[in-house]
């Protein structure tokens, strides 16, 4: 989907400061406990803030979730790796058909071998959504020339002219490509539409309603 | 001549202050090139700096385009324009690139050969995830890696020849990149190529002599040195830990060795100027900022940054650490914008705090980078066809003129203080790892899967606990000296003598590798060092944290009070003494969120020139000013006692 000569150009800073903020609306809010198991030991921690406290406080678990569940409402995942299992999931991810492939491919198979490789066990509360799906179903497969523009408390917040030719984005541009100063979206499509060749699309959006759309799809 | 100074570079005789920024000719429109010089120009840029990628000249194997094919390619053109405007320039021809580019710049022809790529304890290549396309990494020890990039360089030799100084405009050169296994940089990632073990058993061979010296310290039996295999993690069962102790310090080993073999190949080229490398980020193990300094040939060896909003504590201890270890503190790479998927960008407000802070705390030379706007980079002072930003062009012009008319670089800080860090004990962290591969989403727009490496955290026991408290000593010696609003630098167990003597008192780790059973050999020397270093007289060491709070008191004593000092807690100071006058600058910063009300008091009558504010002068011992919330605010300080 990410062709590999994209083009990134003419990203007004002003606006696009702003991306983290946009694509943190199509985080899935997934919080993983990582668990190795290693010569039928276990040791656990949080994928951002350290140890898993347990009854010792020593950052182990007991071999199964239990009550975790409860305990951790907030929590989606547990991975229950053995060392074997990540060699093995290394072996996969780095296999020789992945060393020339798009990003989003690639994410996918990573994300896919957690999966089918033995001695990964993934127990999760419930099917979600990835952030690269929401991501992608929000972009979709529009071929040609898409026009985002994300308002937020009524003014311009971020805005993206995007080309993608063959399902590949090959361009990733914004307003600025017409002057820093141009912040007219009805201008700004039109000139789109007489620089590129099309078909053209236009999304016209609210930061509030990306977050409550594509935030919390399951 | 032209050649590295501690206060910048000295271009045919004239010592002058390095200050430089990054335009990649490639990625603008011929016609545009005139324009974005000139841009640069009136920002006040004398020098600037550009890569030459091998992956845009070499467009298939022995194809080569420098302007025949596409026009924005040429670069006899660009370097005969820059000529034409009288500007210098520093080049980058990689082999290893990143810039953003897919495949960080090398040819795919090139990464598509077994022979050249890393691999891993597996033996399968090593992916390094970008968001444009994964490829493989290439080998640090692989030959052909070496014997392909002597066949490019070969072809930019003529070309670079005709432009150097003082023929052209040419001033100086960079080895490879960022070398530092493409940020993958954690112990047991990679290189387990048939290349890279062998140069590890010449390393070896090189360090024991004897294979009966080697088996003794692993406590196992070897009959060669080929016999013996790397670590693929490590492993908490073997008690003999130097194993894993030797195979980090290789890694160390194979970024040396493939800079002095990319350092020889720009040698072999015989072109008049020096060279450089630029480190991405790392003060400890696997680089080295003084071994590479010490490698024939390679000047200076500086540390790139990329600040993020107000963030004080890296660049504090970045810079420190290179005024206290580099021939000259040079960030070869400043951001200046960003990447196209970091996610958010510094405003200029930002941008130029960063900068003055990373000046106050002892930055002597910098290239800002970019400077022009390109293909996946944003927010800079020129955009990518020319026309400026206003707002990040007149802040950088504000900040050159600051630079080049008060001549900055003529200002040393002095802090007399050093704190060591142990370098080994940064060893002992990095070989505690059983299987941290890194991350596999590094520089894309989407997080993939990540396992933590927290999760790999071995030794438990004793070793962990030393890699703890050294980490408690540094942030503590930190924090008392900071507290004290003393200033010091920082360095390793590597510091140079040379460096040594600018320092009164040093602070090293009080930890004993012996007593745990490593071997710190370099610890050792540092320790024989530091003894012939107090018998020069009035020096002193200070082991471990205990006695730093009497510090002040002792240096009061002794004479070496400070100049000037203020009373608030959210302002750092810094005073910088120029080489000859009797004048200093005096930075100060205020790191907190609100504006401050300071009142800096000088030991002795001075006259205080703000060099901000439309050179309002100020005499007395006391100045009171208001510093606004992240600002960096400079005084120029003359002795004012004649006049009084």
């Amino acid at each position: 989907m990410i062709h590999k000569n994209l083009l990134a150009e003419y990203l007004s800073p002003q606006l696009w400061t702003n991306l983290g903020t946009v694509l943190a609306c199509f985080k899935s809010g997934q919080k993983v406990l990582h668990v190795l198991e290693n010569y039928g030991e276990y040791k656990a921690v949080w994928e951002d803030k350290g140890p898993f406290p347990s009854a010792d406080g020593k950052g182990r678990w007991e071999g199964n979730p239990g009550d975790i569940w409860e305990l951790y409402p907030d929590l989606t995942e547990i991975r229950v790796y053995t060392m074997d299992g990540i060699k093995r999931y290394y072996e996969k991810v780095q296999c020789k058909e992945n060393c020339f492939m798009d990003s989003d491919l690639f994410l996918k198979k990573a994300e896919a071998c957690l999966d089918d490789t033995e001695g990964i066990k993934r127990y999760r509360r419930e099917e979600g959504a990835s952030v690269l799906e929401r991501l992608t179903t929000f972009l979709g497969a529009r071929e040609g020339l898409t026009l985002i523009w994300l308002t937020r408390k009524g003014e311009l917040f971020f805005n993206c002219i995007a080309e993608v030719r063959e399902g590949s984005l090959v361009r990733i541009s914004t307003s600025d490509r017409y002057g820093e100063e141009e912040f007219d979206e009805d201008t700004v499509y039109s000139k789109m539409c007489e620089e590129f060749t099309g078909p053209y699309h236009h999304v016209k959006i609210k930061m509030e309603t990306l977050q409550n759309d594509y935030g919390d799809i399951q | 001549m032209v050649e590295f100074t501690n206060k910048g570079i000295r271009i045919g005789g004239k010592e002058t202050g390095l200050y430089s920024g990054s335009i990649h000719y490639w990625r603008h429109a011929k016609k545009d090139w005139e324009k974005i010089l000139d841009s640069a120009a009136g920002m006040g840029f004398q020098i600037l700096e550009t890569y030459i990628p091998w992956s845009v000249h070499e467009v298939e194997e022995g194809v080569y385009d420098f302007g025949s094919i596409d026009e924005s390619k040429d670069l006899e053109g660009f370097l005969q324009l820059c000529e034409r405007k009288g500007k210098y320039l520093i080049v980058r021809p990689g082999p290893h690139i990143n810039a953003e580019l897919s495949l960080f710049g090398y040819p795919r022809f090139l990464l598509e050969e077994e022979g050249v790529q890393a691999k891993g304890p597996d033996q399968k290549a090593v992916i390094y995830p970008f968001v444009t396309g994964t490829f493989p990494i290439p080998s640090y020890a692989s030959e052909r890696l070496y014997e392909k990039t002597e066949v490019y360089f070969a072809r930019l030799q003529p070309v670079l020849q005709r432009h150097c100084y003082p023929k052209g405009c040419i001033i100086a050169i960079q080895a490879d990149n960022e070398t530092c296994y493409f940020f993958r940089d954690k112990a047991y990632v990679m290189d387990y190529c048939e290349d890279s073990v062998r140069l590890y058993q010449n390393m070896l061979e090189e360090e024991y002599g004897d294979i009966r010296a080697l088996s003794r310290a692993y406590g196992k039996s070897f009959q060669s040195f080929k016999d013996v295999m790397p670590p693929r993690g490590y492993d908490e069962k073997e008690i003999h830990i130097a194993w894993f102790e030797d195979w980090v310090k290789y890694k160390e080993y194979q970024i040396l060795y493939a800079l002095k073999r990319m350092t020889d190949i720009l040698l072999d080229m015989k072109l008049p100027i020096p060279i450089f490398h630029n480190c991405a980020y790392q003060t400890e193990t696997p680089v080295s900022v003084q071994r590479i300094e010490a490698i024939p040939g390679l000047s200076v060896a500086g540390i790139d940054a990329y600040p993020e909003k107000n963030d004080t504590k890296m660049l504090k201890q970045r810079i420190r650490y290179m005024a206290g270890s580099s021939r000259l503190v040079f960030v070869p790479e400043f951001g200046s914008g960003s990447w196209f998927d970091r996610g958010t960008l510094l405003t200029e407000k930002q941008e130029a705090f960063s900068y003055l802070y990373a000046l106050m705390n002892g930055m002597k030379a910098v290239n800002f980078y970019m400077l022009a706007e390109r293909d996946r980079w944003t927010g800079c002072p020129i955009r990518a066809d020319g026309i400026i930003r206003k707002n990040f062009h007149e802040m950088f012009r504000q900040l050159l003129c600051f630079l080049q008319e008060e001549e900055v670089h003529s200002y040393f800080r002095k802090p007399g203080i050093l704190i060591l860090k142990s370098y080994e004990i940064g060893r002992l962290e990095a070989l505690l790892s059983t299987t941290d591969l890194n991350s596999f989403s590094s520089n894309l727009f989407v997080k993939g899967p990540v396992i933590p490496p927290k999760l790999f955290e071995a030794g438990a026991g004793r070793l962990r606990a030393l890699v703890e408290r050294e980490k408690e000593r540094l942030s503590k010696t930190m924090e008392i000296l900071d507290r004290l609003k003393l200033d010091y630098d920082l360095s390793d167990d590597y510091v140079t003598n040379q460096k040594l003597y600018d320092y009164h008192t040093v602070i090293v780790s009080d930890e004993d590798g012996n007593a745990q059973g490593l071997c710190w050999k370099k610890t050792e020397q540092l320790q024989k060092r530091l003894k012939s270093w107090q018998a020069m007289g009035k020096r002193r060491v200070i082991f471990g944290t205990e006695h730093l709070n009497q510090l002040k008191n002792l240096m009061e004593k002794e004479g070496k009070a400070v100049a000037f000092t203020c009373d608030s807690n959210e302002i750092e100071l810094a005073v910088h003494e120029h080489e000859e006058k009797k004048q200093q600058l005096v930075y100060l910063a205020n790191v907190s969120d609100q504006e401050v009300k300071t009142t800096v008091k000088a030991a002795k009558q001075s006259k205080f020139t703000a060099l901000q504010y439309e050179n309002k002068v100020t005499t007395g011992k006391e100045l009171e000013l208001w510093i606004p919330a992240h600002t960096v605010t400079v005084y120029k300080v003359e002795d004012d006692t004649y006049d009084s």
